[in-house]
């Protein structure tokens, strides 16, 4: 006990030091930890598809979501449909096509080992058959289609995320080539913009229930 | 078990002891005497270093005490009118100046000892004051030697710490005094060679100590100067006479027989100090082989020192006035046994002396006769060799540019400074990690203000655009269909999280979140499903693109697949004329152009040239031409209108690189 009987300011010094030293020391690795969980945070954070770039995708997955509503275009798709594919033309009639329930469909999607069931909903468009199909004109086609993909309304109105639906399936045939490509027969220098739609289905996908 | 080393440089040998123990029980481990020459000078300090030298070579080993002549030091009893040892030890030197004339006081070591309460109150001292030259020689030799012992006292106060430990004190502790409550005064003397060391106690407290520069040395300095004999030789035969009551005869021998070392002869020749300490020995040279010694001679010589001695003895007692309380007298040294020393001891003390047997209170392994020759020889470096073991303390004559350099002491300033700069160091290094860490903090999403839902960093943006804020958006919702989670509690989540966790935490949040809309609303953005409509559009721009060298061709049919099991395009088209299998070419180049397009929806075909289907009423109608089926595999996973697409093209900014979604943003349906 000699060092504390003849303390002066050297060992003063020296005592403050050993308990300050250690303390320091410990003060000094809590920080460095922390900056350590900072650094892969912010690694976490900024990396190629991190956190905020999930959280951005996150936001405007949510906004999609919240914004389809099974009221509208799920849980009745022919209240989605119908007034998109009339507002492709003013002369269309009502019974000149005809929406099906949706239809489930289960597919696989993804390349190889990233392989993910799913459920498509299908909805098929039915143009009529025989003598009660009706003609159309490539741009109507085109109009129903991009009314029907992109959500757009008539008359316009606030901006929204584009629609669930996509076209699936579609089959045209030229009204003037149609007899003539069964028997390979010569066309006509020009075939007239007379289109029947065979076919024509709209699907969403959802992810299967385990 | 504490050891320790005493070291005694007396008057004719340096006595080094051994002990360990303590205090109280204290053995002797061993012992080494140097015998010191008649001729020798007893303060040639090489001597001293070569016994302690040879002591610790022979195994001594502890804490060690070197014992300094108190007849080279000045004594003085003065009082100072306060108390305490710091404040004493701050002016002692100064009051020493007016009282030493034989040196400079800062060429000297002062140290007290406090041995009473002053008549004003005040603290009575007895300081010594030593001259640093012999002291510093002295350590200078042992240093040479390798040896730093801890600390140097006087002897005498070793004498003193000799005698209370052997429990001298308290012999007359219980008669009382003369006077009432006066405590009774011991005397402990050492007879040496060369100086009488004397001291009084009052009880078992030092109050006066004196050296005099008086030994029997003088009766054998005598003796050898008037018969041209050797000192040694002269001690001999005083000692034989007084023992045998008559005359003893001496064989003279070369003087350079008997002396120092060559070499030390030469260095006190240099010096004058053999010439000016015996000129009369120097001077007369040997007359025959053979001197007799007369006992009148001698024991004329010894009663004239016996005198001299109980003179000095008398004048040191007046001077004290404690004469009439002397309840005892203890004596030590080489000197004590000589005769008619006790007798003069008696008449001068008025007490019958008592020999200070150290040994006897010592744990040793001597036998009972070298026990009995030594004990009073061994005194001084016993009561040196108990400081380190827990003794009373005396003086501390290792001070300032003496003080012992080794040890802590030695670094303790370089280590106070590297550790007041390892001290800044780290504070520095710490400070530049904690902002480190704000800014890291900063960038992340700290919080500045706990009481308002403000991030910096990351988080910022975040929680500023009010997003979080909308339920529609932002909720999550119990089996009940009520809000159970909304913004305040993710702001009150991210605020209690520490900041590396917060940006998880939201993004946690807002995956529950997605979740459970999606289930709700079942719109899984996860599993998307690609656009028809798209390939249409690209398969479009692609035949656009070609028609110029195409030329008039027709589309008859179209059929397109985007079942995951089945996707791809197939379109008859048919061309008339005779060239019609080099513009089937020109179609297929251009569709595996297109398929190469990292941007493409379309694959590159496996059986990429389609048959002819000629047409069948050629014969008829003149017309050369065929049907072409072209079937074209469609990726599982594309970019929507690419950067190659025509339409990617007009959106310059590649913000409404989702053309639906921009037309959607448009909100008018096409017609």
């Amino acid at each position: 006990m000699s060092f504390f009987k003849q303390m002066d300011l050297y060992k003063g010094i020296i005592l403050m030091s050993a308990l300050l030293m250690p303390a320091c020391v410990w003060w000094i690795s809590g920080i460095e930890e922390q900056i350590t969980l900072c650094q892969a945070a912010k690694r976490t954070a900024t990396k190629r598809g991190g956190y905020l770039e999930e959280i951005g995708k996150l936001k405007k997955q949510i906004e999609v979501v919240a914004q389809n509503r099974r009221s509208e275009s799920i849980e009745n798709p022919t209240a989605y449909f119908e007034p998109r594919i009339r507002a492709a033309s003013p002369d269309l009639r009502v019974d000149d096509f005809s929406l099906k329930q949706p239809q489930s469909e289960s597919v696989t999607i993804g390349g190889r080992g990233g392989r993910q069931k799913a459920v498509d909903q299908v909805v098929t468009v039915d143009w009529g058959k025989g003598k009660s199909r009706r003609e159309f004109q490539l741009d109507f086609v085109y109009a129903v289609l991009f009314n029907c993909e992109s959500g757009a309304r008539a008359g316009g109105g606030a901006a929204g995320p584009p629609s669930v639906w996509r076209l699936r399936d579609l089959e045209l045939r030229n009204v003037t080539a149609d007899k003539l490509l069964s028997g390979k027969k010569t066309p006509p220098p020009e075939l007239g913009d007379r289109w029947h739609i065979r076919e024509m289905k709209f699907a969403r996908r959802e992810p299967r229930a385990k | 078990m504490v050891r320790s080393i005493g070291i005694d440089s007396g008057d004719r040998a340096v006595h080094v002891v051994n002990l360990d123990g303590s205090y109280r029980k204290t053995r002797l481990v061993s012992r080494h005497s140097a015998p010191i020459g008649a001729n020798d000078d007893p303060m040639r300090p090489d001597i001293v270093a070569d016994a302690v030298r040879e002591a610790v070579e022979a195994g001594m080993k502890g804490a060690m005490t070197l014992g300094h002549p108190c007849r080279e030091a000045v004594l003085r009893t003065i009082e100072l009118p306060f108390k305490g040892a710091d404040a004493i030890k701050k002016v002692v030197k100064s009051e020493m100046e007016s009282e030493i004339y034989s040196h400079s006081v800062e060429d000297t070591v002062v140290d007290f000892h406090e041995i009473g309460e002053g008549s004003t109150g005040g603290t009575r001292v007895l300081v010594a004051s030593v001259p640093k030259v012999g002291l510093r020689n002295q350590l200078t030799s042992l240093d040479t030697q390798g040896i730093d012992p801890e600390s140097v006292d006087l002897d005498t106060m070793a004498l003193w710490r000799a005698a209370d430990w052997a429990g001298v004190f308290e012999a007359g502790d219980d008669a009382g005094g003369d006077a009432g409550d006066e405590k009774p005064v011991h005397v402990v003397l050492d007879l040496g060679a060369r100086s009488v060391k004397v001291l009084l106690t009052e009880g078992d407290q030092l109050v006066d100590m004196r050296a005099l520069r008086l030994g029997d040395h003088v009766v054998s300095d005598q003796i050898a100067r008037t018969h041209g004999i050797h000192g040694e030789q002269a001690r001999e035969a005083i000692a034989d006479c007084l023992k045998t009551g008559s005359d003893s005869r001496v064989e003279r021998v070369e003087l350079a027989e008997l002396a120092a070392p060559q070499e030390d002869a030469e260095a006190a020749a240099a010096s004058g100090e053999a010439a000016a300490e015996d000129p009369a020995e120097a001077a007369a040279p040997p007359a025959s082989a053979s001197a007799v010694i007369p006992f009148d001679e001698v024991e004329a010589a010894h009663a004239k020192y016996l005198k001299r001695l109980a003179r000095e003895l008398t004048r040191f007692l007046t001077a004290t006035g404690m004469a009439p309380r002397i309840r005892s007298v203890w004596v030590s040294g080489s000197g004590c046994r000589a005769a008619g020393v006790q007798e003069m001891l008696a008449a001068v003390f008025g007490n019958e002396p008592k020999e200070l047997d150290v040994l006897a209170h010592l744990a040793h392994d001597l036998d009972e006769a070298e026990a009995a020759e030594l004990s009073p020889q061994l005194a001084v470096s016993v009561g040196l060799a108990l400081s380190s073991l827990g003794g009373p303390d005396g003086f501390q004559l290792r001070q300032e540019d003496l003080a012992q350099a080794g040890g802590f002491d030695a670094i303790k300033f370089p280590l106070a400074i590297a550790c007041m700069v390892g001290l800044l160091a780290l504070f520095v290094f710490a400070n530049v990690k904690s902002m480190e860490l704000t800014k890291l903090e900063h960038e992340i999403g700290e919080q500045p203000n706990i009481e308002r839902a403000q991030f910096h960093g990351y988080l910022n943006p975040i929680f500023g655009d009010k997003w979080l804020e909308d339920k529609r958006y932002f909720s999550l919702k119990g089996k009940d269909g009520r809000t159970t989670y909304k913004y305040k509690d993710l702001v009150a989540d991210v605020s209690a999280a520490p900041v590396h966790e917060r940006v998880g935490i939201v993004r946690r949040k807002l995956r529950d979140v997605a979740r459970q809309k999606q289930k709700e609303t079942g719109v899984y953005e996860d599993v998307k499903i690609e656009s028809g409509l798209s390939v249409l559009v690209r398969w479009a721009e692609m035949i656009k693109a070609v028609e110029p060298q195409l030329g008039r061709y027709l589309i008859p049919s179209i059929k397109l697949g985007m079942k995951p099991s089945s996707r791809r395009l197939v379109f008859t088209v048919a061309f008339r004329g005779e060239d019609f299998r080099s513009r089937m070419g020109l179609l297929q180049n251009a569709i595996n152009a297109e398929a190469a397009k990292a941007d493409s929806p379309f694959l590159p075909t496996a059986d990429p040239t389609p048959k002819d289907d000629l047409f069948s009423d050629r014969d008829t109608t003149g017309v050369t031409g065929a049907y072409y089926t072209f079937t074209i595999p469609i990726k599982e996973i594309f970019e929507p209108f690419g950067p190659s697409s025509r339409v990617g093209v007009l959106d310059v900014t590649r913000r409404g690189q989702d053309y639906l979604a921009s037309a959607a943003r448009g909100a008018e349906v096409v017609r």
